[in-house]
């Protein structure tokens, strides 16, 4: 049955969603079985696929960190997926106690398994949002009710645009989004991008066009422009492992540029 | 991150540190671990520490191990890989560090391992049931929201569907939804509908736009809303400027008849704007009727037929739905919409009634007089179908018929004597208005069926628009050009400024029935004298109508009037009758 325009996405716990995947690929039990089949292709198509997921998550943490430091009180994280570990929050608040931080997912599950988790905290709060409606995010009451649009803002756009397709527009998206922080913000982005992967694209993409939200090819040139004007930190728009690393090894397990994943924090002028 | 102190005597930090440092490396990538490298290697030497512990417990128990498999995945040191990483490390570097003989410490180490091994199993397996769990209890959590979100967004769309979005009130599909739920229910016995209508809405729109418009309506529409309350009847906007009230077993005529002056009065005061005093007005048509057998549709059309009447009774009034009127309106409307077709399938005919000169009761003329052969309704006069005609514009096509007719049937008469009667037709205003076409269809008729123009007559009414109308008055000249007769029918019923007559190409005043009527041989106060005179004045020819008696033709003729016409001298008849009465005189005449 397809749904009317007007009704909220539904869970559909037979369609595998990206969220699910990603918890799998970093090692939660927090997927089904459908997940998990295709995790399963995925992985023998792509075995490195988890490395790069902890990749990704690390350089999250390292960028809340950073951020905190230098501080930074209030996250708006958006693509924010199933609570896993090391989440904002809980990385934010090791630095600034009183960190708020709201999560947006579309994935319904990923927004409720949140809430649960984060029940009873006060100054976090996790709401259904697609980033694709930007306006509605920045307008959501518990968005306005959390986040001081006069003060710095970080925007945390994890591992997020990859399931956004050109036609929707996501360089406008992004103008909107940015266009909203006051000066002093920052953006963290991440971005999983085709050059540097060496497994087969098709087979991935094909995939992953399975889920609920069907990904975007793009290459690391074209995820630049996301950050507008927004001044890149040291080290700039790099491969996620080197966006600066915990310490100078390659005990990360994985090579940077076979990581897929370009990551960068930008700051507001 | 404390590092717990070795066991003293067998080793110092320093191997304990090289140890965690290989087995941080050994387990990297093996899942993710949400800490830096530095915490990583001292979370792990914490645990060798207390591994060396176990393993050199005297006496020897490997039991503790266990706790340690437990809080290392706890630690998110957690897939098959760490544990196979460990082992392999641990297997490797605890034995020296263990400091007993290689056999014995090597066999406890495997005990250890293997305790640590169970632990850790168990804490997988814990947290995988833990975390699926809470994925369970998401997805319902998420299941209900979304319901939830989904009855929601339904209401909200059902609302919106069955609500107008400017005013908030139950739009139209819902109140027809509420009547025939009533009608169905059953439950009333009686059920009464005021259909409002917002007279003075299209002027306030059409003189201050619409955001003034929609202004006066939502007040309008809260005005509305809190009497509605207040009586507590159900009201709905039905369409632009229209609302409606339902009213369940209304107590009798009376009440209805409160409600509407109560509506009126409500709706009839001035809406204030910021610069504006808007003056308003309403109209309303009241329907009551019993619910057994009720139509919800037939309501509703009553119900905008009696706001009709509402309206053309004036502003600020109410009508209640009269079934006669409504029949009539109704038989009125199918007949409407029988004449094209009749016009097409020729069912309308002419009888003629001779125009008689008092002088020597010669026949000089004939009115054609139109009738209808209805295929349902049988023989219609005039009075049941022109004005109809007019209304829908059909006139000009029946009227052209007519003439047609009458010349043709002019002309036959012609050919019959030396003295052939004209005929006269009569001309609808909306005929006249279309005048260059009236004319182009006279002129084309005289020529084709070759008849004297001054033997065809036209009969236009007395009327308020042909004095005031150049228009018509070009054409009426034009006619008149052809050398054409006209008359002025119904002298004296309608349009008393006599001045235009002056310049009116007429010939004839054919002077109303009413003044022969109302003459009796005793009267000593009569028009009938004067009217005659103002003809001859004018140098027109004076016509009667109305002549029904011997006495009235006596009087008429001893006044000087010229001609008459009515049923003393024959009534409208077939074409053959008249045929005859020529051919009778025209012997005579021999
Ligand atoms: C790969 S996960 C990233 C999770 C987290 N940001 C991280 O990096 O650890 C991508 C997440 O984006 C979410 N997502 C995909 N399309 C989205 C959209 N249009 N609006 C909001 N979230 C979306 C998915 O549900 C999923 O949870």
């Amino acid at each position: 049955m397809d749904r009317p325009e007007w009704a909220p996405p539904g869970i559909d716990v037979e369609r595998p969603s990206a969220a699910r995947l990603y918890d799998y690929f970093l090692g939660g039990s927090h997927n089904f079985a459908a997940d998990r089949a295709m995790a399963q292709q995925l992985l023998a198509t792509a075995p490195d696929i988890p490395l790069i997921a902890q990749a990704n998550r690390a350089f999250l943490r390292r960028a809340v960190q950073m951020l905190a430091e230098s501080g930074i009180r209030q996250f708006l994280d958006i693509g924010s997926g199933i609570p896993t570990l090391g989440n904002v929050h809980e990385v934010a608040r090791e630095v600034v106690p009183d960190a708020r931080v709201v999560y947006v997912d579309l994935d319904p599950v990923a927004v409720a398994h949140s809430s649960v988790l984060i029940r009873g905290q006060e100054g976090v709060a996790a709401i259904q949002g697609d980033v694709r409606k930007p306006g509605d995010i920045l307008h959501h009451e518990t968005v306005r009710n959390l986040i001081d649009f006069t003060e710095p803002v970080a925007l945390l756009v994890i591992a997020l645009l990859q399931f956004v397709r050109d036609e929707d527009d996501p360089a406008g998206i992004m103008a909107q989004l940015r266009g909203a922080l006051p000066s002093g913000s920052y953006l963290a982005l991440s971005h999983g991008v085709v050059d540097g992967w060496r497994h087969d694209k098709e087979m991935v993409k094909n995939l992953y066009s399975r889920t609920t939200t069907p990904p975007a090819s793009r290459t690391r040139a074209d995820v630049a422009p996301f950050f507008g004007d927004f001044e890149l930190v040291d080290p700039g728009l790099v491969w996620v492992t080197q966006w600066r690393p915990d310490q100078p090894s390659k005990i990360d397990g994985i090579k940077a540029a076979k990581s897929a994943v370009v990551a960068g924090v930008g700051r507001k002028p | 991150m404390i590092v717990e102190p070795a066991p003293r005597g067998f080793t110092d930090g320093s191997h304990i540190t090289r140890v965690a440092r290989a087995w941080a490396r050994a387990v990297a990538g093996a899942s993710y671990v949400p800490m830096a490298h530095v915490d990583i290697e001292l979370r792990l030497a914490g645990f060798t520490t207390r591994l060396l512990r176990v393993l050199t417990s005297q006496p020897f128990d490997p039991s503790p191990a266990t706790q340690i498999g437990v809080e290392l995945v706890e630690a998110h040191f957690a897939s098959p890989e760490t544990l196979g990483h460990t082992i392999n490390v641990l297997a490797d570097r605890l034995p020296p560090l263990a400091g007993t003989s290689l056999d014995s410490s090597g066999r406890r180490v495997m005990r250890v391992l293997s305790a640590l091994s169970v632990g850790y199993t168990r804490g997988l397996r814990e947290r995988t049931l833990d975390e699926q769990e809470s994925i369970r209890q998401a997805t319902v959590l998420a299941q209900l929201q979304t319901e939830h979100a989904l009855r929601e967004s339904q209401e909200a769309f059902r609302h919106a569907a069955v609500h107008d979005q400017l005013t908030g009130l139950p739009n139209r599909i819902f109140f027809e939804k509420q009547l025939a739920d009533l009608i169905e229910a059953g439950g009333a016995r009686h059920v009464a509908i005021c259909f409002i209508g917002i007279t003075s809405l299209q002027a306030i729109t059409d003189r201050f736009g619409h955001v003034l418009g929609d202004k006066a309506l939502t007040v309008t529409a809260d005005r509305l809303r809190t009497l509605a309350r207040s009586l507590g009847h159900p009201l709905a906007r039905f369409a632009g400027d229209q609302f409606v009230m339902l009213i369940e077993d209304p107590a009798g005529t009376p009440h209805l008849a409160g409600v509407a002056d109560q509506i009126i009065a409500t709706l009839s005061t001035p809406v204030h704007t910021d610069r504006h005093l808007l003056p308003m007005s309403a109209s309303i048509g009241v329907v009551d009727r019993p619910v057994a057998g009720m139509d919800a549709n037939d309501v509703m059309r009553a119900a905008g037929m009696t706001l009709q009447w509402a309206k053309a009774e004036g502003t600020n009034r109410w009508q209640l739905f009269d079934q006669a009127r409504s029949d009539r309106e109704i038989a009125k409307h199918a007949l409407t919409a029988d004449l094209a077709g009749g016009i097409d399938r020729d069912e309308f005919f002419l009888e003629y009634q001779p125009l008689v000169r008092l002088e020597d009761r010669a026949v000089i003329g004939v009115e054609a007089l139109v009738r209808w052969h209805h295929p349902r309704l049988g023989r219609l006069s005039p009075g049941r179908f022109i004005d109809l005609a007019e209304e829908s514009g059909q006139i000009v096509r029946l009227g052209g018929r007519l003439l047609d007719k009458a010349c043709r049937q002019a002309r036959e008469w012609a050919k019959l004597t030396d003295s052939p009667p004209y005929v006269s037709v009569n001309v609808a205003v909306p005929q006249l208005r279309d005048g260059a076409g009236l004319l182009r269809t006279v002129d084309n008729l005289l020529q084709e069926v070759g008849l004297a123009p001054e033997l065809l007559q036209l009969e236009i009414t007395e009327s308020a628009s042909i004095p005031d109308d150049p228009q018509l008055r070009r054409t009426l000249d034009d006619i008149a050009g052809l050398g054409v007769r006209l008359a002025l029918d119904d002298f004296g019923s309608g349009y008393s400024n006599l001045g235009y007559l002056q310049n009116l190409p007429v010939n004839q005043l054919k002077i109303d029935m009413q003044f022969v009527r109302d003459w009796k041989p005793s009267s000593t106060k009569s028009l009938l004298p004067s009217l005659v005179k103002l003809a001859h004045d004018l140098r027109l020819s004076a016509l009667a109508e109305g002549v029904e008696t011997l006495q009235q033709a006596e009087y008429l003729e001893s006044i000087g009037c010229d001609h008459v016409q009515g049923y003393y001298f024959g009534k409208p008849q077939a074409a053959s009758s008249i045929t005859s009465l020529l051919l009778e005189w025209s012997a005579e005449e021999i």
